[in-house]
C-alpha cells in the first residue's frame, strides 16, 4: 500500500478541512513547526486505516478539536495492490466509513461502515481492536512499517504479524504443490489433533480414541474374567486340599480308634491285676496282723513274767538296806545330842574374851580423843591471830583516800584537755605589746583586760584579747590590733570545762597534783596486797570449815575425854597402855575361841550324819512300797497273758504256723506287682486321651466334610459361568481391539509425525529467511555506522535482539548500544524488513519524527540508504527540521503549515 | 479290530491371536469333532480312544462340555476318553458333568486300571494335575494276555520336544508295557514312532482342527487297525480339521511382486474358512500403491480371518521418481527425515512415539499425498 492524500477535518488541531497531498511513490518530507499537526496527520492515517469507525469512549473523544463540537473526519486516498482507492470515515458522531475504488477513472463506492472497515484492514493485515482506539500491536504489517513520533524500537510483533511474514517467507521456500500437500497434511492433522497439537476428544475425537476406551473398558473386563478365572482354579485346588485332609482325617480316626481299642483292653487288664493285687494285699495284711499277734503275745509273756522276777528280787534287796539304815540313824542321834552337850561347855568362856575387848577399846578411844583434843586447840589459836592480823589490815586500807585507776585515768584526761585548751586559746588571743619611752596610761578599751592601764617606760605592756585589742594611749590615740579569726571563747570553754572536770575528780583526794595522787594510788595498792595475803592465810587454817565448827568439835573430844576419865580415873592421871591391852585381849579371845570352834564342827558333824539317815531311811521306805506296787502289777499282768489256757510250745507252734500264711500271702502280692509293672501308668487316662483324639479327628473329618461339600458348591456354582471360556472371549476381544487401535493409533501417530517433520523442516527453513532479513539489516547499519557495530541478529519473532561487535566476541544487548546508534540499528531493521514485505507491493513507511539522536555524519549516510529504499519504499518522513533532509535526491518536500494556511 | 485314535481337541480354546474370528476358530472345533465321529463311524470302527486334552481347560463353558459328550455319544459304540494335563482330573473339572453318565458307552477312565471291550484290553493312563515329571504309563505291567493290548496316554514322548518337560513317557513305552499300540495325546501333529523292530506301535493323532498358524501336520484323527494280538498295526491318517491356516510372508523386490500375491489370495480357495497372515518385506514402488490398497482391502474382507504386516516395507530408495516430485525444500526435507526415522538402525534422536513404524507409515503418507496433489 501507498499514500496517495490525507484530507481531515474537525480532528484535533484541524478544525477545519485539511487536505495534504499528493505524495509521491518515493519520498516525502512532510514539515512544519512544533504543533502544526503533523503527526495528528500521521495519526488520521492511521485511524483511518486501522479503526472501526464505529470507536467511542473517553480515548475517541480526544480525536475532536478542543473546545469544538466537531465530527472527526478523515479522507484518505491510497493505492493497493495497484488499485487506488479513497477511503472515508467520520467518527463519534453519525460515524460511518465509506471505501471507494477507483474505476474507470472515477471513485466509485465499494464498501462501506464495517465491511469498509474489515476490508481496508486486511489490506495491512491488522487485527480489529476489542474496545477503543487501535494500538500499535493492532496495526499488523504496519507495526513494521510505520514509525510513530519518536518510537523507531521495534516493539515486540504481535498478532499474526510474525506468522504472515513466516507465511510469506514461507510460500515462496514451498511453491504451489508444498502448499496444497500442507495443505493435505494439515487436514489429516486435524482430523486427529486440536490447533494445539493435542489428541482431539468428545465427538470430534479420532477412532483411536474411541477405540482406546474401549480397549480399556475390555481390558478391565479381561481383567475381572481373569481373576474369576483364577478363583476357579484356586478353589479345585481348595477342594482337593480339603479332600485330601478329610481323607488324611478319616485314616487319623480309624488309627485312633484301633488305637483306642487296645487301650481299652489294657484299662481291662490293668483294673483287674489292680482288684486282684487289693485282695492279696489284704490278705497278705491279715496273715501278717495274725502273725505279729502271736508272736507279740509270746513276748508279752516272756518280759511279764522276767519283770515279776526281778520285782520280787529287788524288793528283797530294799528291805535289807532299809533295817541296816534304821540302825544307823538311831545311833547317829545320840552321837548328835553328845555333840551338843560338849558345845554348850565350850561357849560359858566367851564372856572373859569380851570384857577384855571392851577395855582395850575403851582405853584406845581415851588416848585418841585426848590427842585430837590437843591439837584442835592449837588450830584455833591460830586462826584467832590470822583475823586478827586480817582486820587491822583492813581498818589501814579504810582509811586511805587514795584514787582508783579508772578515776586517775579521768583524772589525767581533764588535765590533759584543760592544758591543750589553753593553748588554743593562747593561740586565738590577739596580742598587743607596747614599750613606751616613758610611763604611759592607757586604756583598754577592748581586750582580756579592759579598763586603764599603765605602761612602765623601757618594759613592755602586753594586751591579750579577742577579736582585737583596742588600747588608748592618752595624747597618742588609739591602736587596735587584730589577729587570728579562731574562737578564743570556745578553748575558754573548753578549758574551763576541763578545770572543773578535774576539780571535781581530785577533791575526794585533796590534791590535783598527779603526781601526788599516783602516790596515793601506789599506796592503795600495797594495802590491798596485805589484805590479800592476810586473807589468803586465814582461809587456808580454816581448810574450809568455820571457826565455830572447829570449836564444837574441839568440845565433842573434851566431852569424851572427861567421860572416860570419869570411869576410869587413874587414866586423868597415866595414860593406859593401849597396845598392851590389846594384845591380853586378843590372847584371851583364841584361847576361848578353838574350843567353842572345835566343839561347834562336831555337832554340825553329827547332826549331818543324823539327818543323811533318815533321809535313806526315809528313801527306803518310799522304794519298797513302789516295788510292792510294781510286783502285785507284774504278777497280775502274767497272769492275765497267761490265761489262753495254751502252753509256751503250742504258742510257738501256733507263731510257726502263722509265719508260713504271711510268707505265701507276700508272695503272691509279689506276683501281681510284677505284672502291673508293665504298665507304667495307668492306662485308663491314656484311654480318655485317645477318646478325646477320636472325637476331635472325627470332628476335624465332620468339619472337613462340610467345608468340602460347601467348596464343591461354590465350585460347580463357579464351573458353570465356564470362566475359562469368559477368559477366552475377553482376551479375544481384547486382542482383536488392541490391534485396531494399533492400526489407528499407528496412522494418528504417522500423520502427527508427518506434520510435525514437516513442521519443523517448514521452521527451520523459515528460520533461514530471517537470516537474509539480518544480513540486509546488517549491510544496512554497516554502510550508517561502519562494521563497528557487527551483524545484527534478529529474534524469531523479527525484533532486533542483539549486535555482535568482533571486538566483543559475542552478542551485546541493544540496551548496551548509544541512543543514536540504536535507532539507526531499528531503522535498518524496520528497512529490512519492509523490503521483505514490499516484494510483492511497494509499502508505505512513515518515519514520524525520527532520528533525533543521529548525528549530522551518519544522517548523510541514512540519506543515501532512504533514497536507496525509496526505489521499493514510498517514505514518508514527518519532521521539524526540514533541513536535515535536503540532502535527499528526489524527495518531495511538504510544508504543512502553508498547506493548512491554504 | 478297528478304532479311531484322536487327541487334543482342545474345545473352548482361545484364539485371541485370530481377534475377532476367535468364536468361529471354537466352533470349527467342535464341526471338527463331528466329522471326526463321522469317520469313526464310516469306518467301522469299533471303539473311539480320546488321548487327552478334549477340552482346553476345565473352566471351560459347560455348555461345550455338553456338546462334546453329546458328539462322542452319538458314535453308538464305545468311546474311551483319558484327561489330558489341559483337562486333568481335579475337583471341578469337565469330568465331573453329568454329561458322562447318561450313555455306558462313554466312558471316562479316571483310573490307571485296565479295562476291557471286546478281545482288546485297554491300558488308561490318566492324568490329575496340569504338571508333572512323572511317567503316566509306568504303571502298565508287560503281563501277556493273549488279546490285543492298547495303551492310552498323554505326555511328552522323550526327544519329541526338549523344552516340554511335562509328563514325560519313555520312547519304549510300548514295547515295555507290552502293548500292541500306545495311543498317546499331547503333540499337536499327528506321527508315529517306531519300535526297534520296525513297527509303529506308538503314535499321537495331533489335534484335529489346526490351533494357529505355522502348526504343521495337524487337522487329523488316526483310524488305527490291529489284526490280532502282536501285529503290526496299520495307522491310517484322516482329515478332520475345516480351517485353513494360510502364512504368507512375501519380499518384495519387483514392481509386480505385490500383484502377485494378490492372485495368490484371489486363488485360495474357501475363503470363509482360511484364515491368512501376510507379512510383506521389501520395498514398495510408487506405482505399487494402489496394489497395496486392494491387497490390503482383500485381506481385510475376503478371509476368515487376516492380518496384514506393512511394517517391513520401504519407499523403494531407486524408485526416486516420488521424493523428485516433491518441491525441493521443505517437503524433500521432510521426506528426507522420515527416511532416517523409519530405518531401525538409525541411532539418532527421536522424539516420543516417533518409532520406526511410525516413521515408515508417515513416509507412507507422505508418498500417498505426494501422489494424491501429483507432486
Amino acid at each position: 500500500m501507498i499514500l496517495r492524500s490525507i484530507e481531515v477535518s474537525g480532528w484535533r488541531c484541524f478544525a477545519d478541512s485539511v487536505r495534504v497531498g499528493p505524495f509521491g511513490d518515493g519520498i516525502t518530507v512532510l514539515f512544519g513547526p512544533n504543533g502544526t499537526g503533523k503527526s495528528t496527520l500521521f495519526d488520521a492515517m492511521a485511524r483511518a486505516l486501522l479503526d472501526r469507525h464505529r470507536v467511542s469512549g473517553a480515548d475517541a473523544d480526544t480525536l475532536r478539536p478542543w473546545g469544538r463540537n466537531l465530527a472527526p473526519t478523515v479522507a484518505v486516498e491510497f493505492m493497493h495492490e495497484g488499485v487506488e482507492y479513497r477511503l472515508e470515515k467520520k467518527f463519534l458522531d453519525h460515524p460511518s466509513a465509506l471505501l471507494r475504488r477507483r474505476e474507470a477513472g472515477r471513485f466509485v463506492r465499494l464498501d462501506e461502515d464495517d465491511a469498509a472497515d474489515e476490508r481496508v484492514r486486511g489490506f495491512l493485515k491488522g487485527e480489529a481492536p476489542g474496545k477503543g482506539l487501535a494500538q500499535v500491536r493492532h496495526w499488523g504489517l504496519a507495526q513494521v512499517l510505520w514509525s510513530p513520533q519518536g518510537a523507531l524500537d521495534l516493539p515486540e510483533l504481535s498478532g499474526d504479524l510474525p506468522n504472515d511474514i513466516r507465511a510469506m517467507l514461507g510460500a515462496q521456500v514451498a511453491g504451489p504443490a508444498g502448499s496444497r500437500i500442507e495443505q493435505k497434511i494439515q487436514e489429516l492433522y486435524r482430523g486427529y489433533y486440536t490447533a494445539t497439537g493435542k489428541v482431539k476428544s468428545g465427538k470430534d475425537a479420532p477412532e483411536a480414541v474411541r477405540l482406546e476406551q474401549e480397549l480399556e473398558k475390555a481390558r478391565g473386563t479381561l481383567q475381572e474374567v481373569r481373576v474369576r478365572l483364577a478363583q476357579y482354579e484356586a478353589m479345585s485346588r481348595k477342594l482337593e486340599d480339603l479332600r485330601n485332609a478329610r481323607a488324611q482325617a478319616r485314616r487319623d480316626a480309624d488309627a485312633i480308634s484301633e488305637t483306642l481299642a487296645n487301650a481299652a483292653r489294657r484299662v481291662q487288664q490293668y483294673a483287674a491285676l489292680r482288684a486282684e493285687r487289693k485282695e492279696k494285699a489284704a490278705q497278705a495284711k491279715a496273715a501278717d496282723a495274725q502273725h505279729s499277734q502271736i508272736k507279740q503275745r509270746i513276748e508279752d509273756i516272756r518280759k511279764s513274767a522276767a519283770d515279776l522276777a526281778e520285782a520280787e528280787k529287788q524288793r528283797a534287796e530294799i528291805a535289807a538296806d532299809l533295817a541296816a539304815w534304821e540302825r544307823t540313824v538311831e545311833e547317829a542321834g545320840q552321837q548328835r545330842l553328845q555333840s551338843k552337850a560338849r558345845l554348850e561347855n565350850a561357849r560359858a568362856g566367851q564372856a572373859a574374851t569380851d570384857a577384855a575387848r571392851r577395855e582395850a577399846e575403851l582405853a584406845r578411844r581415851y588416848v585418841e580423843s585426848a590427842g585430837l583434843a590437843r591439837e584442835a586447840g592449837s588450830r584455833l589459836e591460830s586462826i584467832r591471830g590470822a583475823e586478827a592480823e586480817l582486820e587491822a589490815r583492813r581498818t589501814e586500807r579504810t582509811a586511805l583516800r587514795a584514787p582508783d585507776p579508772a578515776t586517775l585515768a579521768a583524772v589525767r584526761q581533764a588535765v590533759k584537755d584543760r592544758d591543750e585548751a589553753q593553748v588554743g586559746l593562747d593561740a586565738a588571743l590577739t596580742w598587743l605589746e607596747i614599750v613606751p619611752a616613758r610611763d604611759c596610761e592607757l586604756r583598754v578599751v577592748a581586750g582580756e583586760t579592759p579598763g586603764p592601764q599603765v605602761v612602765r617606760a623601757g618594759s613592755a605592756g602586753r594586751f591579750t584579747g579577742s577579736p582585737e585589742v583596742v588600747v588608748e594611749v592618752e595624747g597618742f590615740g588609739r591602736i587596735r590590733a587584730g589577729g587570728p579569726s579562731a574562737s578564743a571563747e570556745e578553748y575558754r570553754a573548753v578549758r574551763d570545762e576541763a578545770a572543773s572536770r578535774l576539780a571535781r575528780l581530785a577533791a575526794p583526794f585533796g590534791t590535783q597534783d598527779m603526781v601526788r595522787l599516783e602516790a596515793l594510788r601506789d599506796e592503795a595498792q600495797r594495802l590491798d596486797g596485805l589484805i590479800a595475803e592476810a586473807a589468803t592465810r586465814l582461809e587456808t587454817m580454816l581448810a574450809g570449815r568455820s571457826r565455830q565448827a572447829l570449836e564444837q568439835q574441839l568440845a565433842a573430844h573434851q566431852t569424851v575425854v572427861a567421860g572416860v576419865e570419869q570411869e576410869r580415873p587413874l587414866w586423868a592421871q597415866a595414860p593406859p597402855d593401849v597396845a598392851a591391852l590389846d594384845q591380853h585381849a586378843e590372847a584371851v579371845r583364841v584361847s576361848v575361841g578353838d574350843v567353842v570352834a572345835r566343839a561347834e564342827l562336831e555337832l554340825a558333824a553329827a547332826e549331818r550324819a543324823h539327818a543323811a539317815a533318815q533321809s535313806q531311811c526315809a528313801g527306803l521306805g518310799g522304794r519298797l512300797q513302789e516295788i510292792d506296787r510294781h510286783v502285785a502289777s507284774s504278777r497280775e499282768r502274767w497272769q492275765s497273758l497267761a490265761a489262753d489256757g495254751k502252753s509256751d510250745e503250742q504258742r510257738q507252734a501256733e507263731r510257726n504256723q502263722r509265719e508260713l500264711d504271711w510268707g505265701a500271702a507276700r508272695a503272691a502280692l509279689a506276683q501281681i506287682d510284677e505284672k502291673l509293672e508293665a504298665f507304667p501308668e495307668d492306662p485308663s487316662e491314656e484311654h480318655a486321651r485317645l477318646q478325646r483324639q477320636r472325637e476331635a479327628a472325627n470332628q476335624a473329618a465332620q468339619e472337613a466334610l462340610a467345608e468340602e461339600a460347601r467348596m464343591e458348591g461354590q465350585l460347580a456354582d463357579r464351573a458353570a459361568e465356564g470362566p475359562y471360556s469368559a477368559a477366552a472371549a475377553a482376551e479375544e476381544n481384547e486382542a482383536a481391539l488392541a490391534a485396531q487401535h494399533a492400526r489407528e493409533r499407528l496412522r494418528m501417530d504417522a500423520i502427527g509425525l508427518l506434520r510435525e517433520t514437516y513442521w519443523q523442516a517448514k521452521e527451520q527453513a523459515i528460520a533461514g529467511i530471517v537470516a537474509p532479513v539480518e544480513a540486509a539489516a546488517t549491510r544496512i547499519i554497516e554502510r550508517i555506522a561502519g562494521r563497528r557495530l557487527g551483524p545484527i541478529r534478529l529474534t524469531s519473532g523479527f525484533v532486533p535482539d542483539e549486535v555482535r561487535p568482533q571486538v566483543a566476541g559475542a552478542g551485546v544487548s541493544l540496551k548496551q548500544a548509544s541512543g543514536g546508534e540504536r535507532e539507526q540499528i531499528f531503522l535498518a531493521a524496520r528497512l529490512a524488513l519492509a523490503e521483505v514485505i514490499a516484494r510483492r507491493e511497494r509499502q508505505l513507511v512513515v518515519l514520524d519524527d525520527t532520528l533525533t539522536a543521529t548525528d549530522a555524519g551518519r544522517l548523510a549516510r541514512v540519506m543515501r540508504v532512504l533514497e536507496e529504499a525509496a526505489q521499493k519504499l514510498q517514505i514518508l518522513i514527518l519532521t521539524c527540521h526540514p533541513e536535515r533532509y535536503r540532502a535527499l535526491e528526489g524527495a518531495h518536500f511538504i510544508n504543512l503549515e502553508e498547506a493548512v494556511a491554504s | 479290530m478297528r478304532f479311531l485314535h484322536t487327541a487334543d481337541w482342545q474345545i473352548g480354546m482361545r484364539a485371541a491371536h485370530v481377534g475377532a474370528a476367535g468364536g468361529r476358530v471354537r466352533e470349527e472345533r467342535l464341526a471338527a469333532a463331528r466329522r471326526a465321529v463321522g469317520q469313526a463311524r464310516a469306518a467301522g470302527a469299533e471303539f473311539i480312544l480320546v488321548a487327552g486334552d478334549t477340552f482346553e481347560h476345565n473352566g471351560v463353558d459347560r455348555a461345550l462340555v455338553q456338546k462334546v459328550g453329546d458328539i462322542l455319544a452319538g458314535f453308538g459304540g464305545p468311546v474311551f476318553v483319558i484327561p489330558g494335563n489341559h483337562d486333568p482330573l481335579a475337583p471341578g473339572s469337565v469330568w465331573e458333568h453329568p454329561v458322562w453318565n447318561v450313555s455306558p458307552q462313554l466312558r471316562v477312565l479316571r483310573d490307571p486300571a485296565q479295562v476291557s471291550v471286546g478281545e482288546v484290553d485297554i491300558f488308561p493312563c490318566p492324568l490329575t494335575e496340569e504338571h508333572s515329571r512323572r511317567d503316566p504309563t509306568a504303571w502298565i505291567s508287560a503281563a501277556g494276555s493273549g488279546r490285543i493290548r492298547l495303551g492310552l496316554a498323554h505326555g511328552s514322548l522323550e526327544g519329541i520336544a526338549l523344552d516340554d518337560l511335562d509328563y514325560p513317557i519313555a520312547r519304549d513305552a510300548a514295547e515295555r508295557g507290552g502293548l500292541d499300540y500306545l495311543a498317546l495325546g499331547h503333540w499337536h501333529s499327528w506321527a508315529r514312532f517306531h519300535g526297534p523292530d520296525g513297527v509303529p506301535r506308538t503314535a499321537y493323532s495331533g489335534t484335529h482342527e489346526t490351533t494357529r498358524f505355522g502348526e504343521r501336520d495337524s487337522g487329523y484323527v488316526l483310524l488305527v487297525e490291529i489284526v490280532a494280538p502282536g501285529a503290526a498295526p496299520v495307522i491310517t491318517p484322516l482329515g478332520a480339521g475345516g480351517l485353513c491356516w494360510q502364512e504368507l510372508p512375501r519380499e518384495l523386490r519387483a514392481p509386480g511382486d505385490l500383484g502377485a500375491l494378490r492372485g495368490s489370495l484371489e486363488a485360495l480357495a474357501s475363503p470363509d474358512s482360511t484364515l491368512v497372515d501376510v507379512r510383506l518385506a521389501g520395498l514398495l514402488f510408487a506405482a505399487e500403491q494402489g496394489e497395496l490398497a486392494r491387497v490390503r482391502e482383500l485381506i481385510g474382507a475376503r478371509f476368515l480371518f487376516g492380518r496384514l504386516d506393512e511394517s517391513g516395507l520401504r519407499p523403494a530408495p531407486e524408485d526416486d521418481q516420488w521424493f523428485e516430485r516433491l518441491p525441493d525444500g521443505v517437503l524433500r526435507e521432510t521426506a528426507v527425515r522420515l527416511r532416517v526415522l523409519a530405518d531401525p538402525s538409525y541411532q539418532g534422536p527421536r522424539r516420543e512415539g516417533a518409532t520406526p513404524e511410525v516413521a515408515a507409515q508417515a513416509l507412507m503418507d507422505l508418498y500417498k499425498l505426494a501422489g494424491e496433489v501429483g507432486a
